[in-house]
C-alpha cells in the first residue's frame, strides 16, 4: 500500500497506540485492561506500521527479531512468580506489593511484573506469527 | 545428605559441559565425586551398624506429603556403599576404557545422573521421591544403553529396556499412590511400622503392584529379556548398571518391603516361583551363548533370581544369605565384567570360541579373572563361598520342601560356576588363536579397578568380620529376627558337603561342555515363543495401531482437526447435559427484547449466513470480521468490558492474519461434496444446541445460587490481591499459574509457526537453486 496519508498517520498512530497499550497494561489491575490486551494493541500498532511502510521498515524500527521478546517476557513472568519464593520463602506466585503507589504507574507488585511479562510474550508471539506469514505472502 | 544426593545431579551438568580436550585431561579427576560420596557414606557406617539409623528430612511439597526424606539404615547403607564404591571403580575404569571417545563428556554426565538417582532411590524414605529416582535410573540407563546411537541394535535395546523398566515404573507409581491412600502417608518407615488393619484385597493388590515394579527392574522371568539386550552398552555401563546397581533396585524394593509382607503366604510363594524359574532358566541359557557379555548377562539374571528366591525362602538364614550374596555377587560380577571389557578392548572380540591363550600376554588379567571365577564358584576361602554356604543354610532351614529348594539352588549354582569359568578362565588358557597375535597387555589404569574388586572378594572371605556388622544390621532391617554372624568355617556339616559337590559338578561341567555358536543358533529357533518374541510382536502392534490412529485422527486436513475437536466437545457436553434433570429450564426468565439486542442479533445471523455462503474468500473473511465485532458489542452491552477489549484486538489481528494467509491459498473452489456439507451442518447444529443448553444452565446457576467461585473471587480480589478488576486479578493472581503456562504455550506456538514456515521457505529456495 502506497498512500501518503496512511504513512503520515501511521507515524503518529504508532506512538499513540503504543502509549495506549502501556496505559491499558498498567491500569489492568483496577479497570478493564491488562497485559494480554495491551500486548495485542501494541502488536496491532506494529502491524499497522508494516502495512503503511512495508515489513522491512518495521523490522528496522523494532531492531530485534520479535521472537526474542518471547523468552524475555517469559523470563519476567517467571521471575515475578519465583520472587516471593526467593525473597521471603512464600509459596510460588504469592502476590507481593510495595506499600505506597508510585506516581503515574500506581501500585507496584509482582502481579504487575507478571502482566508485563505476558505483555511481551503476546507481542512477541503475535508479531512473530504475523511477520513470518506475511513474508511468505 | 541432601547435598550428597544433589551433588551428583549438579556435577552431571558440569561434566556435560566439559568438551573435547577438557574431558580428556580431567576425566580422571571425575572419580573424586563417587569416591567422596563413598567416604561420606562410610562415615555413617559406625552409627548405623551400632543400630541407630540416620534420618534426614527436607520439606519439598509438604502440602502433598511429598518430602525429600532420607533414611539410612543397614539396607540403605549396604546399597549406598555398593553404588558409590563400585561407582568409584567404574569411573576410574571408564577413564581407561573409553579413552578418546568423542562424546565422553555426555557419557560421564549420564553415568553421574545415574549414580545420583541410585543414591536417591535407596536412601529415600518417601514413596513419591523413590518413584522419581526410580524413573531417573530408567531414563539414564536408556541413555547409557543407547550411547552408541549410530548403531540400530543399540537404539533398539535401549528402547526395549526403557519400555520394560518404564512399564514397571508405572506399577511403582500405582503402588506409591495406593499405599499412600491406604496408609495415609508416603513415608516408607511409617508404612512398615503401621499397624493398620487391612481388608483381604488391599495387601494383595499392593503386592501385585510391587512385584510388577521390581520384577521388571530386576529382570525376572518373563521380563528378563531387556537385560541381555542392554549389553549393547559400553562395558563400564554393563558393569555398573547391569550387574552391581540398577538391576538391584527391584531387589532393594522387595527387601525394603519384606518386613511388611512377609507374614503373607502369597508373598513367599510368588517370590519362590519367579525367583526359582528365573535362576534356573537364565542359568541354562548361559550354556548356549558364546559372547562373554551375554553369558555374564544371563548369569546376572540368574543371580538376581537367586536373591528373589532367597527373599521368598525367608527367615534369618536366607535373608542373611541374600545380603551376603548381594555383596559377593556385586564384587565378582563387576570384576568379571571389567575383565570382559579389557579382553574386548585389547583383543577386539568377546567370542569365547575365538579367544584363547591370552594368559601369556596378560597374566595379571588372567589372575584377576581366575580370582573372580573362584569367588563366583564359591571356593573357600572366597567371600562367594560364605554366600553360597548361607544360601544352602537358608534353603535347608526353610521348613518345607527343603530338598526341592536346595536341589534347584545346587543346579543353578553348578551352571553358574560354568559361566564364571567360561568368562574368567577360558579366554586366557588353551591355544592362542592366530588372529590374536598382536594383542597387547592393558595399561595399569584399565586393570586396577577389577584387581581391587577381585582382591576384596578374597579379603571379605578371609576376614568375614569386615562385612559382618553391616550384613547383620541389613538383615535386621529386612525382617530377619536375629543377627547371624557370618563365618568362613562352619565345621564339617551338610552344607559344606553340598558346597563341595556343587563345586565338583561345576568344574566337571566346565570341562565337559564345549560351547559353540551352533548351540546358540539352536536355541534361537525358540525365539518366537520366548517372552522377547511376544514382547516384540506387541511392540510392533503398538506401532501399527498408532500409525492407524494417526492416519484417522490426524490426517493433516485442518477441517478434520476442527471436526475432531467439535465432536469431542459434543461428547463431553452431552455427558453433562443428559446427566442432569432438565428442570432448570423452567427457571429461565426471559426479559423483553430491546432494540439494540434485536439489531445485534440480526447482524450476527446475517454475517454468519453471508460468511458461509459467500463465493469469495475475501468477502468471507470480511463477514467473519463483522461477526467478531458484533460479538464484541454483545460483551459491551452485557458489561464485560475486558472481554470486549480483548475480542476487539484479537479479531482485528485475526482478520489481518487471514488476509495474509489468503495470498498463499489456491483459487476459491468448492471442495466438499453436498453430503459432507450437510453432515457438517448437522454437527454444527448439535454443537450449537448443546452450547445453548450449557449457557442457559450456567445462567440459571448464577442467578439462583451464587457459585462459590464467583463469590470467592468477588470477596477476595481486593483484600488478597489488591486489585479491583476481578478478571485481571484472576488472570494474574488467583489462576496465575494457568496464565504462566498459557504464556508458554503461546510462545511455543509462535516458535512452531515460525519453524514450519521458515523451513518451507528454505526448501523452496533450494528447489529454485537446483
Amino acid at each position: 500500500m502506497n498512500s501518503i496519508i496512511l504513512k503520515t498517520t501511521t507515524n503518529f498512530l504508532l506512538a499513540l497506540l503504543l502509549l495506549f497499550a502501556v496505559f491499558v497494561l498498567l491500569r489492568g489491575h483496577y479497570y478493564p485492561g491488562g497485559g494480554f490486551v495491551g500486548g495485542l494493541i501494541a502488536s496491532t500498532a506494529f502491524v499497522l506500521h508494516s502495512f503503511a511502510h512495508g515489513l522491512k521498515n518495521t523490522r528496522q524500527l523494532i531492531r530485534i527479531h520479535p521472537g526474542f521478546l518471547l523468552p524475555f517476557g517469559f523470563l519476567i513472568a517467571m521471575l515475578s512468580a519465583v520472587t516471593p519464593m526467593i525473597l521471603q520463602g512464600l509459596p510460588i506466585m504469592t502476590g507481593l506489593w510495595f506499600e505506597d503507589p508510585l506516581p503515574v504507574i500506581g501500585m507496584v507488585g509482582t502481579a504487575l511484573f507478571f502482566d508485563v511479562g505476558v505483555f511481551f510474550v503476546v507481542i512477541g508471539a503475535s508479531l512473530t506469527i504475523i511477520f513470518t506469514v506475511s513474508e511468505t505472502a | 545428605m541432601l547435598l550428597a544426593t544433589l551433588s551428583s545431579f549438579v556435577m552431571a551438568f558440569v561434566f556435560g559441559l566439559t568438551k573435547g580436550r577438557v574431558v580428556e585431561k580431567f576425566s580422571s579427576w571425575f572419580t573424586i565425586l563417587p569416591l567422596g560420596l563413598f567416604v561420606y557414606f562410610l562415615s555413617h557406617a559406625a552409627t548405623v551398624i551400632a543400630g541407630s539409623p540416620q534420618r534426614f528430612d527436607f520439606a519439598w511439597i509438604p502440602s502433598f506429603g511429598v518430602n525429600l526424606s532420607f533414611y539410612i539404615d543397614g539396607l540403605a547403607l549396604l546399597f549406598l556403599l555398593l553404588i558409590t564404591g563400585i561407582g568409584t571403580l567404574v569411573f576410574a575404569y571408564t577413564h581407561g576404557y573409553m579413552h578418546g571417545d568423542k562424546k565422553l563428556h555426555r557419557f560421564y554426565s549420564y553415568l553421574t545422573v545415574f549414580m545420583g538417582a541410585m543414591i536417591g532411590l535407596v536412601s529415600s524414605d518417601n514413596l513419591i521421591t523413590l518413584f522419581i529416582f526410580w524413573e531417573l535410573t530408567s531414563i539414564s540407563s536408556f541413555l547409557l544403553i543407547g550411547y552408541k546411537n549410530n548403531d540400530p541394535a543399540s537404539r533398539k535395546s535401549a528402547i526395549v529396556a526403557l519400555a520394560v523398566t518404564g512399564l514397571g515404573g508405572l506399577f511403582l507409581l500405582g503402588f506409591a499412590i495406593f499405599a499412600g491412600l491406604t496408609f495415609d502417608t508416603f513415608s516408607i518407615q511409617e508404612i512398615l511400622n503401621s499397624e493398620q488393619a487391612l481388608n483381604t484385597w488391599t495387601p494383595l493388590i499392593l503386592m501385585i503392584l510391587l512385584f510388577a515394579a521390581s520384577f521388571t527392574k530386576s529382570a525376572q522371568f518373563p521380563f528378563h529379556f531387556w537385560l541381555p539386550g542392554a549389553m549393547k552398552a559400553p562395558t563400564p555401563v554393563s558393569t555398573y548398571l547391569h550387574s552391581a546397581t540398577m538391576v538391584k533396585a527391584g531387589i532393594y524394593l522387595l527387601l525394603r518391603f519384606n518386613p511388611y509382607f512377609e507374614s503373607y503366604e502369597v508373598w513367599h510363594w510368588t517370590l519362590l516361583a519367579f525367583g526359582g524359574v528365573t535362576m534356573l532358566y537364565a542359568a541354562v541359557q548361559t550354556l548356549f551363548h558364546v559372547d562373554m557379555k551375554s553369558i555374564l548377562a544371563y548369569s546376572t539374571i540368574s543371580a538376581l533370581g537367586i536373591i528373589v528366591f532367597l527373599i521368598g525362602v525367608g527367615g534369618t538364614y536366607a535373608l542373611t544369605a541374600a545380603v551376603a550374596f548381594i555383596l559377593a555377587h556385586a564384587l565378582y560380577k563387576a570384576t568379571l565384567f571389567m575383565v570382559t571389557g579389557i579382553v574386548d578392548h585389547q583383543a577386539g572380540t568377546r567370542d569365547i570360541t575365538a579367544l584363547g591363550g591370552l594368559g601369556k600376554v596378560m597374566p595379571i588379567i588372567m589372575g584377576i579373572g581366575i580370582l573372580a571365577a573362584l569367588s563366583n564358584a564359591g571356593t573357600p576361602p572366597f567371600f562367594g563361598f560364605i554366600a553360597k554356604d548361607l544360601v544352602y543354610e537358608g534353603t535347608l532351614n526353610h521348613g518345607s520342601w527343603e530338598i526341592a529348594l536346595t536341589g534347584i539352588a545346587i543346579l543353578t549354582n553348578v551352571l553358574l560356576i560354568y559361566a564364571g569359568f567360561a568368562v574368567g578362565l577360558k579366554p586366557f588358557i588353551g591355544k592362542t588363536n592366530a588372529t590374536l597375535d598382536a594383542v597387547k597387555a592393558p595399561k595399569f589404569n584399565l586393570w586396577w579397578p577389577p584387581a581391587l574388586t577381585a582382591i576384596l572378594g578374597l579379603l571379605f572371605g578371609l576376614m568375614p568380620f569386615l562385612a559382618d556388622g553391616l550384613a547383620g544390621v541389613t538383615a535386621l532391617a529386612i525382617g530377619s529376627e536375629q543377627t547371624l554372624h557370618i563365618k568362613l568355617w562352619h565345621g564339617f556339616n551338610t552344607v559344606l558337603v553340598l558346597s563341595l559337590i556343587t563345586l565338583a559338578l561345576g568344574i566337571g561341567l566346565y570341562f565337559f561342555w564345549k560351547p559353540n555358536s551352533k548351540k546358540t543358533s539352536q536355541i534361537e529357533r525358540f525365539y518366537v515363543l520366548s517372552p522377547q518374541g511376544v514382547f516384540e510382536k506387541i511392540y510392533g502392534l503398538f506401532g501399527q495401531m498408532s500409525l492407524y490412529l494417526t492416519r484417522v485422527a490426524q490426517n493433516g486436513y485442518l477441517r478434520n482437526y476442527v471436526l475432531m475437536i467439535v465432536l469431542a466437545l459434543i461428547v463431553a457436553m452431552s455427558v453433562h447435559v443428559f446427566n442432569r434433570r432438565w428442570d432448570y429450564l423452567d427457571n429461565v426468565v426471559f426479559t423483553s427484547l430491546t432494540m439494540n439486542e434485536i439489531a445485534l442479533s440480526l447482524i450476527l445471523v446475517i454475517s454468519t449466513i453471508f460468511t458461509v455462503f459467500s463465493k469469495s474468500r475475501l468477502a468471507a473473511i470480511a463477514g467473519l470480521g463483522v461477526l467478531g465485532y458484533a460479538v464484541c458489542f454483545v460483551f459491551v452491552f452485557y458489561s464485560a468490558p475486558d472481554l470486549a477489549l480483548t475480542q476487539f484486538s484479537i479479531d482485528t489481528l485475526t482478520v489481518i492474519l487471514f488476509v495474509l494467509v489468503l495470498y498463499n491459498l489456491p483459487p476459491y473452489l468448492r471442495l466438499s461434496e453436498p453430503k459432507r456439507r450437510y453432515r457438517d451442518l448437522g454437527i454444527a447444529g448439535i454443537f450449537g444446541v448443546l452450547m445453548t443448553l450449557v449457557t442457559l444452565e450456567a445462567y440459571v446457576e448464577s442467578t439462583q445460587r451464587r457459585s462459590n467461585l464467583a463469590y470467592y473471587f468477588n470477596e477476595n480480589a481486593y483484600t488478597l490481591a489488591k486489585g479491583k478488576n476481578i478478571v485481571n486479578v484472576i488472570l494474574v493472581d488467583f489462576r496465575g499459574a494457568d496464565t504462566l503456562i498459557e504464556t508458554a504455550v503461546l510462545a511455543i506456538s509462535a516458535i512452531g509457526v515460525f519453524g514450519l514456515i521458515k523451513l518451507r521457505i528454505k526448501e523452496n529456495n533450494k528447489a529454485h537453486v537446483s
